[in-house]
Protein backbone atom coordinates (compact mmCIF):
# COMPACT_ATOMS: atom_id res chain seq x y z
CA UNK A 1 0.00 0.00 0.00
CA UNK A 2 2.75 2.39 1.00
CA UNK A 3 4.66 1.48 -2.16
CA UNK A 4 1.65 2.40 -4.30
CA UNK A 5 1.26 5.76 -2.58
CA UNK A 6 4.93 6.63 -2.95
CA UNK A 7 4.98 5.55 -6.62
CA UNK A 8 1.89 7.63 -7.35
CA UNK A 9 3.42 10.62 -5.58
CA UNK A 10 6.64 10.29 -7.56
CA UNK A 11 4.86 9.92 -10.91
CA UNK A 12 2.56 12.87 -10.29
CA UNK A 13 5.47 15.05 -9.19
CA UNK A 14 7.41 14.07 -12.28
CA UNK A 15 4.45 14.99 -14.47
CA UNK A 16 4.11 18.32 -12.70
CA UNK A 17 7.83 18.99 -13.21
CA UNK A 18 7.67 18.20 -16.92
CA UNK A 19 4.60 20.39 -17.40
CA UNK A 20 6.22 23.31 -15.57
CA UNK A 21 9.47 23.30 -17.50
CA UNK A 22 8.01 22.62 -20.94
CA UNK A 23 8.40 25.61 -23.25
CA UNK A 24 5.21 27.64 -23.31
CA UNK A 25 4.69 28.42 -26.97
CA UNK A 26 2.76 31.62 -27.40
CA UNK A 27 1.58 30.47 -30.78
CA UNK A 28 0.43 27.20 -32.29
CA UNK A 29 1.25 28.46 -35.81
CA UNK A 30 2.76 26.11 -38.35
CA UNK A 31 5.03 28.79 -39.74
CA UNK A 32 6.68 26.56 -42.32
CA UNK A 33 3.37 25.61 -43.95
CA UNK A 34 2.09 29.18 -43.83
CA UNK A 35 5.23 30.37 -45.59
CA UNK A 36 5.11 27.59 -48.17
CA UNK A 37 1.60 28.66 -49.14
CA UNK A 38 2.71 32.24 -49.45
CA UNK A 39 5.76 31.49 -51.60
CA UNK A 40 3.66 30.13 -54.45
CA UNK A 41 1.50 33.27 -54.41
CA UNK A 42 4.56 35.51 -54.72
CA UNK A 43 5.36 34.14 -58.18
CA UNK A 44 6.58 35.63 -60.55
CA UNK A 45 8.10 37.98 -57.96
CA UNK A 46 11.28 36.82 -56.23
CA UNK A 47 11.17 36.25 -52.47
CA UNK A 48 12.87 39.11 -50.66
CA UNK A 49 12.06 38.77 -46.95
CA UNK A 50 9.47 37.59 -44.48
CA UNK A 51 8.35 38.44 -40.97
CA UNK A 52 6.34 36.33 -38.57
CA UNK A 53 4.46 38.37 -35.99
CA UNK A 54 3.03 36.69 -32.92
CA UNK A 55 -0.47 37.93 -32.14
CA UNK A 56 -1.45 37.80 -28.47
CA UNK A 57 -4.95 39.03 -27.75
CA UNK A 58 -5.17 41.15 -24.61
CA UNK A 59 -7.80 43.13 -22.67
CA UNK A 60 -7.36 46.19 -24.83
CA UNK A 61 -6.87 46.93 -28.54
CA UNK A 62 -3.22 46.83 -29.61
CA UNK A 63 -1.24 47.99 -32.60
CA UNK A 64 1.95 46.29 -33.77
CA UNK A 65 3.92 48.22 -36.37
CA UNK A 66 6.37 46.76 -38.90
CA UNK A 67 8.45 48.98 -41.16
CA UNK A 68 9.08 47.85 -44.73
CA UNK A 69 11.61 49.99 -46.61
CA UNK A 70 11.31 49.72 -50.38
CA UNK A 71 13.52 50.97 -53.20
CA UNK A 72 12.35 53.74 -55.49
CA UNK A 73 11.05 52.62 -58.85
CA UNK A 74 10.98 48.90 -57.98
CA UNK A 75 7.90 46.69 -58.11
CA UNK A 76 6.88 44.67 -55.09
CA UNK A 77 4.21 42.30 -53.90
CA UNK A 78 3.25 42.04 -50.23
CA UNK A 79 1.51 38.96 -48.96
CA UNK A 80 -0.16 38.32 -45.59
CA UNK A 81 -1.00 34.75 -44.61
CA UNK A 82 -3.64 35.03 -41.90
CA UNK A 83 -4.51 31.33 -41.50
CA UNK A 84 -2.76 31.30 -38.13
CA UNK A 85 -5.19 33.80 -36.60
CA UNK A 86 -7.99 32.50 -34.36
CA UNK A 87 -9.77 35.89 -34.45
CA UNK A 88 -9.83 38.56 -37.16
CA UNK A 89 -7.54 41.56 -36.98
CA UNK A 90 -7.23 44.68 -39.11
CA UNK A 91 -4.26 45.26 -41.41
CA UNK A 92 -3.48 48.85 -42.33
CA UNK A 93 -0.50 50.21 -44.25
CA UNK A 94 0.65 53.82 -43.80
CA UNK A 95 3.22 56.06 -45.44
CA UNK A 96 4.61 57.26 -42.08
CA UNK A 97 5.23 55.71 -38.70
CA UNK A 98 2.68 55.65 -35.90
CA UNK A 99 4.16 58.67 -34.13
CA UNK A 100 4.05 60.92 -37.21
CA UNK A 101 1.31 63.43 -37.80
CA UNK A 102 -0.57 63.55 -41.07
CA UNK A 103 0.12 60.00 -42.07
CA UNK A 104 -1.97 58.51 -44.82
CA UNK A 105 -3.37 55.00 -45.03
CA UNK A 106 -2.53 53.45 -48.40
CA UNK A 107 -4.15 50.10 -47.70
CA UNK A 108 -6.68 48.79 -45.20
CA UNK A 109 -8.40 45.46 -44.81
CA UNK A 110 -9.81 43.11 -42.22
CA UNK A 111 -8.75 39.48 -42.11
CA UNK A 112 -11.37 36.74 -42.29
CA UNK A 113 -12.56 36.81 -45.90
CA UNK A 114 -9.36 35.49 -47.50
CA UNK A 115 -6.50 33.68 -45.81
CA UNK A 116 -3.94 35.14 -48.24
CA UNK A 117 -4.10 38.91 -48.62
CA UNK A 118 -2.10 40.41 -51.48
CA UNK A 119 -1.12 44.05 -51.89
CA UNK A 120 1.11 45.57 -54.56
CA UNK A 121 2.48 48.91 -53.32
CA UNK A 122 2.50 52.01 -55.41
CA UNK A 123 5.32 54.53 -55.48
CA UNK A 124 5.70 55.16 -51.73
CA UNK A 125 9.13 54.16 -50.45
CA UNK A 126 8.53 53.40 -46.81
CA UNK A 127 5.58 51.35 -45.77
CA UNK A 128 4.44 50.97 -42.18
CA UNK A 129 2.26 47.94 -41.62
CA UNK A 130 -0.06 48.23 -38.62
CA UNK A 131 -1.67 45.10 -37.24
CA UNK A 132 -4.64 46.33 -35.22
CA UNK A 133 -5.50 43.59 -32.76
CA UNK A 134 -8.94 43.83 -31.12
CA UNK A 135 -9.42 43.05 -27.45
CA UNK A 136 -9.94 39.41 -26.57
CA UNK A 137 -8.42 38.17 -23.33
CA UNK A 138 -9.72 34.62 -23.70
CA UNK A 139 -8.56 34.18 -27.26
CA UNK A 140 -5.71 31.79 -28.04
CA UNK A 141 -2.57 33.42 -29.48
CA UNK A 142 -1.91 33.22 -33.20
CA UNK A 143 0.45 34.54 -35.82
CA UNK A 144 0.49 36.35 -39.11
CA UNK A 145 3.11 35.64 -41.76
CA UNK A 146 4.17 38.56 -43.96
CA UNK A 147 6.16 37.95 -47.13
CA UNK A 148 7.68 40.42 -49.55
CA UNK A 149 8.49 39.71 -53.19
CA UNK A 150 10.21 41.94 -55.72
CA UNK A 151 10.29 42.01 -59.48
CA UNK A 152 13.77 41.27 -60.76
CA UNK A 153 14.68 42.96 -64.01
CA UNK A 154 18.05 42.83 -65.70
CA UNK A 155 20.05 45.32 -67.73
CA UNK A 156 19.47 44.98 -71.42
CA UNK A 157 22.16 43.48 -73.64
CA UNK A 158 24.06 45.91 -75.88
CA UNK A 159 22.13 46.44 -79.12
CA UNK A 160 18.80 45.23 -77.70
CA UNK A 161 15.82 47.60 -77.72
CA UNK B 1 15.81 -1.17 3.71
CA UNK B 2 12.18 -0.52 2.80
CA UNK B 3 12.13 2.54 5.06
CA UNK B 4 15.35 3.83 3.44
CA UNK B 5 13.89 3.32 -0.05
CA UNK B 6 10.68 5.11 0.93
CA UNK B 7 12.64 8.06 2.32
CA UNK B 8 14.71 8.22 -0.85
CA UNK B 9 11.60 8.19 -3.06
CA UNK B 10 10.05 10.91 -0.94
CA UNK B 11 13.22 12.99 -1.16
CA UNK B 12 13.34 12.69 -4.97
CA UNK B 13 9.64 13.57 -5.23
CA UNK B 14 10.20 16.60 -2.99
CA UNK B 15 13.12 17.81 -5.14
CA UNK B 16 11.08 17.57 -8.35
CA UNK B 17 8.12 19.24 -6.65
CA UNK B 18 10.16 22.22 -5.46
CA UNK B 19 11.87 22.64 -8.84
CA UNK B 20 8.49 22.60 -10.60
CA UNK B 21 7.23 25.27 -8.20
CA UNK B 22 10.33 27.34 -8.90
CA UNK B 23 9.40 27.42 -12.62
CA UNK B 24 5.82 28.52 -11.97
CA UNK B 25 6.39 32.14 -10.77
CA UNK B 26 7.40 33.28 -14.32
CA UNK B 27 3.73 33.33 -15.33
CA UNK B 28 2.80 35.44 -12.33
CA UNK B 29 5.65 37.89 -13.05
CA UNK B 30 4.37 38.29 -16.62
CA UNK B 31 0.87 38.93 -15.31
CA UNK B 32 2.22 41.65 -13.04
CA UNK B 33 4.02 43.29 -15.97
CA UNK B 34 0.84 43.21 -18.06
CA UNK B 35 -1.15 44.84 -15.26
CA UNK B 36 1.49 47.57 -14.98
CA UNK B 37 1.43 48.16 -18.74
CA UNK B 38 -2.34 48.46 -18.70
CA UNK B 39 -2.29 50.99 -15.83
CA UNK B 40 0.27 53.16 -17.68
CA UNK B 41 -1.88 53.14 -20.81
CA UNK B 42 -5.19 53.79 -19.12
CA UNK B 43 -5.46 57.19 -20.77
CA UNK B 44 -5.83 55.57 -24.22
CA UNK B 45 -7.77 52.44 -24.99
CA UNK B 46 -5.27 51.34 -27.61
CA UNK B 47 -1.78 50.09 -26.85
CA UNK B 48 0.91 50.64 -29.44
CA UNK B 49 3.99 48.49 -29.21
CA UNK B 50 7.03 50.67 -28.54
CA UNK B 51 9.60 48.71 -30.53
CA UNK B 52 9.31 49.11 -34.27
CA UNK B 53 10.28 45.96 -36.14
CA UNK B 54 11.76 45.97 -39.60
CA UNK B 55 11.73 43.86 -42.73
CA UNK B 56 15.22 43.94 -44.23
CA UNK B 57 15.57 43.98 -48.03
CA UNK B 58 17.31 41.22 -49.96
CA UNK B 59 21.02 41.70 -50.83
CA UNK B 60 20.23 40.06 -54.18
CA UNK B 61 17.81 42.86 -55.00
CA UNK B 62 20.36 45.49 -53.97
CA UNK B 63 22.91 43.90 -56.32
CA UNK B 64 20.28 43.77 -59.10
CA UNK B 65 19.51 47.47 -58.68
CA UNK B 66 23.18 48.38 -58.99
CA UNK B 67 23.52 46.03 -61.92
CA UNK B 68 20.67 47.78 -63.73
CA UNK B 69 22.36 51.10 -63.07
CA UNK B 70 25.30 49.77 -65.05
CA UNK B 71 27.67 48.71 -62.27
CA UNK B 72 30.50 46.77 -63.91
CA UNK B 73 32.32 43.85 -62.36
CA UNK B 74 35.75 44.55 -60.87
CA UNK B 75 37.75 41.53 -59.69
CA UNK B 76 39.57 43.22 -56.86
CA UNK B 77 36.46 44.47 -55.08
CA UNK B 78 35.12 41.16 -53.78
CA UNK B 79 36.45 39.34 -50.73
CA UNK B 80 38.73 36.47 -51.75
CA UNK B 81 36.93 33.14 -51.09
CA UNK B 82 40.23 31.70 -49.85
CA UNK B 83 40.00 34.02 -46.84
CA UNK B 84 37.24 31.81 -45.40
CA UNK B 85 39.76 29.77 -43.41
CA UNK B 86 41.00 32.93 -41.67
CA UNK B 87 37.68 33.62 -39.94
CA UNK B 88 37.84 31.92 -36.58
CA UNK B 89 35.59 33.99 -34.36
CA UNK B 90 31.78 33.92 -34.45
CA UNK B 91 31.59 37.62 -35.23
CA UNK B 92 33.98 37.41 -38.18
CA UNK B 93 32.06 34.41 -39.52
CA UNK B 94 28.67 36.14 -39.22
CA UNK B 95 29.96 39.32 -40.85
CA UNK B 96 31.67 37.54 -43.71
CA UNK B 97 28.62 35.41 -44.35
CA UNK B 98 26.91 38.68 -45.23
CA UNK B 99 29.93 39.96 -47.18
CA UNK B 100 30.25 36.83 -49.31
CA UNK B 101 26.47 36.79 -49.92
CA UNK B 102 26.67 40.29 -51.38
CA UNK B 103 29.77 39.37 -53.43
CA UNK B 104 28.04 36.26 -54.73
CA UNK B 105 25.01 38.25 -55.91
CA UNK B 106 27.39 40.75 -57.58
CA UNK B 107 29.26 37.96 -59.40
CA UNK B 108 26.07 36.14 -60.47
CA UNK B 109 24.46 39.27 -61.88
CA UNK B 110 27.61 39.99 -63.86
CA UNK B 111 27.74 36.43 -65.25
CA UNK B 112 31.05 35.62 -63.55
CA UNK B 113 30.60 31.86 -63.42
CA UNK B 114 33.74 30.57 -61.69
CA UNK B 115 33.75 33.46 -59.23
CA UNK B 116 30.08 32.74 -58.43
CA UNK B 117 30.83 29.08 -57.68
CA UNK B 118 33.84 29.94 -55.51
CA UNK B 119 31.86 32.52 -53.56
CA UNK B 120 28.93 30.13 -53.13
CA UNK B 121 31.30 27.56 -51.65
CA UNK B 122 32.63 30.23 -49.27
CA UNK B 123 29.06 31.04 -48.16
CA UNK B 124 28.33 27.33 -47.70
CA UNK B 125 31.48 26.82 -45.64
CA UNK B 126 30.58 29.70 -43.34
CA UNK B 127 26.94 28.63 -43.00
CA UNK B 128 28.09 25.21 -41.79
CA UNK B 129 30.59 26.63 -39.31
CA UNK B 130 28.05 29.04 -37.78
CA UNK B 131 25.51 26.27 -37.27
CA UNK B 132 23.29 26.60 -40.34
CA UNK B 133 23.97 23.40 -42.31
CA UNK B 134 20.26 23.03 -43.17
CA UNK B 135 20.49 26.05 -45.47
CA UNK B 136 22.42 24.09 -48.08
CA UNK B 137 21.10 20.66 -47.15
CA UNK B 138 22.81 17.59 -48.59
CA UNK B 139 24.63 19.45 -51.36
CA UNK B 140 21.92 19.29 -54.01
CA UNK B 141 21.72 23.05 -54.10
CA UNK B 142 25.42 23.39 -54.96
CA UNK B 143 25.11 20.72 -57.68
CA UNK B 144 22.10 22.46 -59.13
CA UNK B 145 23.93 25.81 -59.03
CA UNK B 146 26.94 24.40 -60.90
CA UNK B 147 24.78 22.56 -63.43
CA UNK B 148 22.76 25.70 -64.23
CA UNK B 149 25.58 28.22 -64.03
CA UNK B 150 24.83 29.53 -67.52
CA UNK B 151 21.14 30.19 -66.75
CA UNK B 152 20.92 33.41 -64.78
CA UNK B 153 17.24 33.10 -63.92
CA UNK B 154 17.71 29.60 -62.43
CA UNK B 155 20.79 30.71 -60.52
CA UNK B 156 18.92 33.65 -59.05
CA UNK B 157 16.09 31.35 -58.00
CA UNK B 158 18.67 29.18 -56.24
CA UNK B 159 20.12 32.23 -54.45
CA UNK B 160 16.59 33.20 -53.44
CA UNK B 161 16.07 29.70 -52.01
CA UNK B 162 19.27 30.09 -49.97
CA UNK B 163 18.04 33.45 -48.66
CA UNK B 164 14.65 32.00 -47.77
CA UNK B 165 16.15 28.98 -45.98
CA UNK B 166 18.49 31.28 -44.04
CA UNK B 167 15.51 33.41 -42.95
CA UNK B 168 13.55 30.29 -41.94
CA UNK B 169 16.46 28.89 -39.94
CA UNK B 170 16.93 32.17 -38.08
CA UNK B 171 13.20 32.50 -37.33
CA UNK B 172 12.81 28.89 -36.19
CA UNK B 173 15.77 29.25 -33.85
CA UNK B 174 14.78 32.75 -32.63
CA UNK B 175 18.01 34.19 -33.99
CA UNK B 176 16.61 37.15 -35.91
CA UNK B 177 19.39 39.31 -34.47
CA UNK B 178 21.87 37.40 -36.65
CA UNK B 179 19.86 38.45 -39.71
CA UNK B 180 20.60 42.08 -38.84
CA UNK B 181 24.34 41.28 -38.67
CA UNK B 182 24.27 39.47 -42.02
CA UNK B 183 22.34 42.28 -43.63
CA UNK B 184 24.56 45.00 -42.16
CA UNK B 185 27.67 43.27 -43.52
CA UNK B 186 26.07 42.68 -46.94
CA UNK B 187 24.90 46.27 -46.98
CA UNK B 188 28.37 47.67 -46.20
CA UNK B 189 29.91 45.37 -48.83
CA UNK B 190 27.32 46.51 -51.38
CA UNK B 191 28.05 50.16 -50.60
CA UNK B 192 31.79 49.49 -50.86
CA UNK B 193 31.39 47.89 -54.28
CA UNK B 194 29.01 50.61 -55.45
CA UNK B 195 31.18 53.47 -54.15
CA UNK B 196 34.29 52.07 -55.82
CA UNK B 197 32.48 51.87 -59.13
CA UNK B 198 30.44 55.07 -58.86
CA UNK B 199 33.18 57.31 -60.20
CA UNK B 200 33.01 55.39 -63.49
CA UNK B 201 29.25 55.44 -63.78
CA UNK B 202 27.03 58.40 -62.94
CA UNK B 203 23.86 56.26 -62.80
CA UNK B 204 25.16 54.31 -59.79
CA UNK B 205 25.58 57.39 -57.57
CA UNK B 206 21.86 58.18 -57.10
CA UNK B 207 21.18 54.53 -56.20
CA UNK B 208 24.03 54.67 -53.67
CA UNK B 209 22.57 57.82 -52.11
CA UNK B 210 19.13 56.21 -51.97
Amino acid sequence: MKRIIFSSLLVSTLLLYVAAISPQNASECDIKSLKKEGISKLNPYYYSASKVTSINYKDSTQIIEVQVPLFKGEKYRMLFNTKGLPEDIKIEIFDKDINSSGRKAVFSTKTGKDDLIVYEPDKIRKHYINYVIPEGSNVEPGCIVFMLGYQLTFIKEVGEE
Amino acid sequence: MNIKRSKLTLAIAAIFFFVACAEAPKKEENKEEEVQDESVNQSSSTEAEEDLSFVLPSPIQIAAIFNRAGLEYKNNLTNNPENVSKYNTKTSKYLNFGVYSADMAYAVLNNKQQESIDLLNAVKSLSESIGMPSVFGSGQLIESFEANIGNQDTILRILTTIKRRTDEYLQENSEESKEAVFFAAAWVEGMYIGANSASDNIKVTPRLIE
